[in-house]
């Protein structure tokens, strides 16, 4: 009997700490699934704090977040015992404060007394009014990196303390907690990149509605252009801007860079061309006037290549005034000519340039390729450029419509680079004399 | 990516080595180190790039801007020791002529 009776309380209370690790199982089953559903980090910082304030039983508690940038940690939320968030946004460095010690180490702690500890800050009791008595304190890690701290804070007037058993269930509710918020914020970089991509394709759209939407249709020519930024949006661009008595502009140049810089600066030059062609049509004027507009409103040292020709659609000369770009290649009987070679420098670096203007009467059958380092330099695998030989003998050879030869120049450029990325903005404009 | 830069003054000509690549993450150094520069008496700025084996056009337009820098303060800005990589980007872009670009910086220095 004796023995049953002093077996009896022992049997107790192991059943009762067995419940206990039970009901202490069950609970974190059902943090792990409450903090996992959420996918706001506001949210969930807030509901991380809630359910362990209660599943420990703490009269306050705090998280605090490793701010990657400063190194230092940051307190996210504070809830003192009558569930008041204190909006300290205090910052601690590493290593400071029971906190930033944990954060350093790694390792959880529990501390009896917080102020019989050494690092503890009554700083933060002094502003909200509350007493701390017993701290655990527990790295939130997720793949393997300290993301921050979170604390549960048994007030003193209670006189409880934090035990072993407290500091494993707690432990569990960490891990939880820091992979629920590692893939808030994940959620949050995708829905951001997802936002900045409609924002890019939008910026698309509106960019190609800058490019001509067709090419003019005359009798003696045919005309065909075509462009390719090597990212959503590019620096390069082309135009043909109709005057009157036939003449017909056309201009096509690379900004320096790649990306939205470019392309806003690029839609500012197109309308430059337009404005500044309406007062004065000859090439080489163009190109001055331009660049004076550029250097004047100069940022950052960007420029830009650029060719501007004047077409006589009647007598078909073609005046050619060069800034810094790439020469056009001339197809006449089968043989290829470099034509209206860089006479200046490019555009937008320093004011006041000269730009020479050449002319050009084309025959029937002439074709004429202007076109973007993009269509020459792209490189293989082997780092071969494409190169202007390829061009040329692609030109040479070319029997197809201006629209045609173009779609076969940007298959000839996939097929020599293979798998290799489009690295530049490509843009290629080229007309036949009928 | 990181570049080291070096500046050396000798009488009213100062030099910046600059050893690294170039790029979006490292030109706004090299801008920072510049601007300066032009407002000081220096009547001559040399860029030193035999440290450098690559430069991306965010490397190129801080160079343009230095030469922009240039012009409007009457200092001259030199290029000196391009190495066959960065003459590349340079001859691509149409540059070789826009800037002064010597072979040695000693070349550049000299009056």
């Amino acid at each position: 009997m004796s023995t049953h009776k002093d077996a009896l309380p022992h049997s107790a209370s192991r059943v009762t700490q067995l419940e206990q690790r039970v009901e202490q199982l069950e609970t974190c089953y059902k943090i792990t699934s409450l903090i996992n559903s959420e996918l706001n980090l506001a949210n969930l910082l807030d509901t991380i704090m809630n359910v362990a304030k209660k599943v420990m039983n703490a009269d306050a508690c705090s998280l605090i977040l490793v701010d990657e940038d400063t190194d230092e940690l940051v307190f996210q939320i504070a809830i003192s015992e009558v569930g008041e968030k204190l909006k300290t946004m205090t910052r601690l460095k590493m290593g400071e404060g029971i906190a930033g010690t944990v954060a350093q180490t790694g390792e959880p702690i529990i501390i009896e007394d917080a102020y019989q500890h050494p690092k503890f800050n009554p700083a933060f009791d002094k502003q909200s009014g509350f007493q701390t008595g017993s701290i655990l304190c527990s790295p939130l890690k997720a793949k393997g990196k300290i993301i921050g701290v979170c604390q549960v804070i048994h007030g003193k007037k209670k006189g409880l303390v934090f035990q072993q058993s407290d500091q494993e269930l707690f432990l569990l509710l960490c891990d939880s907690a820091a992979l629920a918020i590692h893939n808030a914020r994940m959620h949050l970089v995708l829905m951001e990149n997802q936002r900045m991509e409609k924002d890019m394709e939008f910026a698309q759209s509106v960019q190609e509605s800058f490019l001509p939407t067709s090419t003019p249709q005359h009798s003696n020519f045919t005309f065909a252009a075509q462009t390719h930024a090597a990212q959503v949006v590019g620096g390069d661009y082309y135009d043909f801007i109709p005057f009157d008595n036939e003449l017909l502009g056309i201009v096509l140049g690379d900004v320096s860079g790649k990306g939205v810089p470019a392309a806003l600066q690029m839609a500012r030059l197109m309308s430059d061309f337009r404005y500044i062609s309406q007062v004065d049509q000859e090439p080489a004027k163009v190109l001055a006037q331009v660049n004076n507009t550029l250097c004047e409103r100069s940022y950052r040292g960007m420029f830009t290549t650029a060719v501007f020709c004047i077409l006589d659609m009647k007598t078909k000369k073609l005046s050619v005034a060069n800034g810094g770009h790439l020469s056009l290649l001339l197809k006449r009987n089968d043989s290829i000519q470099e034509i209206g070679s860089a006479s200046g420098t490019p555009l937008g670096i320093l004011p006041n340039m000269q730009y020479k203007q050449e002319e050009y009467v084309l025959q029937s059958g002439d074709q004429i390729l202007v076109f973007t380092d993009g269509v020459t330099e792209p490189k293989n695998k082997q780092q071969e450029e494409f190169g202007t030989d390829r061009l040329k003998n692609l030109f040479s050879n070319n029997t197809a419509s201006p629209e045609e030869f173009l779609q076969n120049l940007e298959t000839s450029i996939k097929q020599f680079i293979g798998d290799a990325p489009q690295f530049d903005d490509l843009t290629s404009l080229t007309f036949n004399v009928l | 990516m990181s570049i080291d830069l070096k500046l050396d003054k000798t009488g009213d000509a100062v030099t910046v080595s600059v050893t690294g690549d170039i790029d979006m993450s490292s030109s706004t150094k090299m801008r920072d180190a510049l601007a300066p520069l032009f407002q000081n008496n220096n009547k001559v700025v040399v860029v030193d790039l035999s440290g450098v084996s690559y430069i991306d056009s965010s490397g190129i337009a801080t160079l343009v801007e230095g030469l922009q820098w240039s012009h409007n303060s009457k200092n001259k800005f030199r290029l000196a020791a391009l190495s066959p990589g960065v003459k590349d980007v340079f001859e691509i872009a149409r540059l070789l002529t826009v800037f002064e670009v010597f072979e040695t910086k000693e070349q550049a220095l000299a009056p």
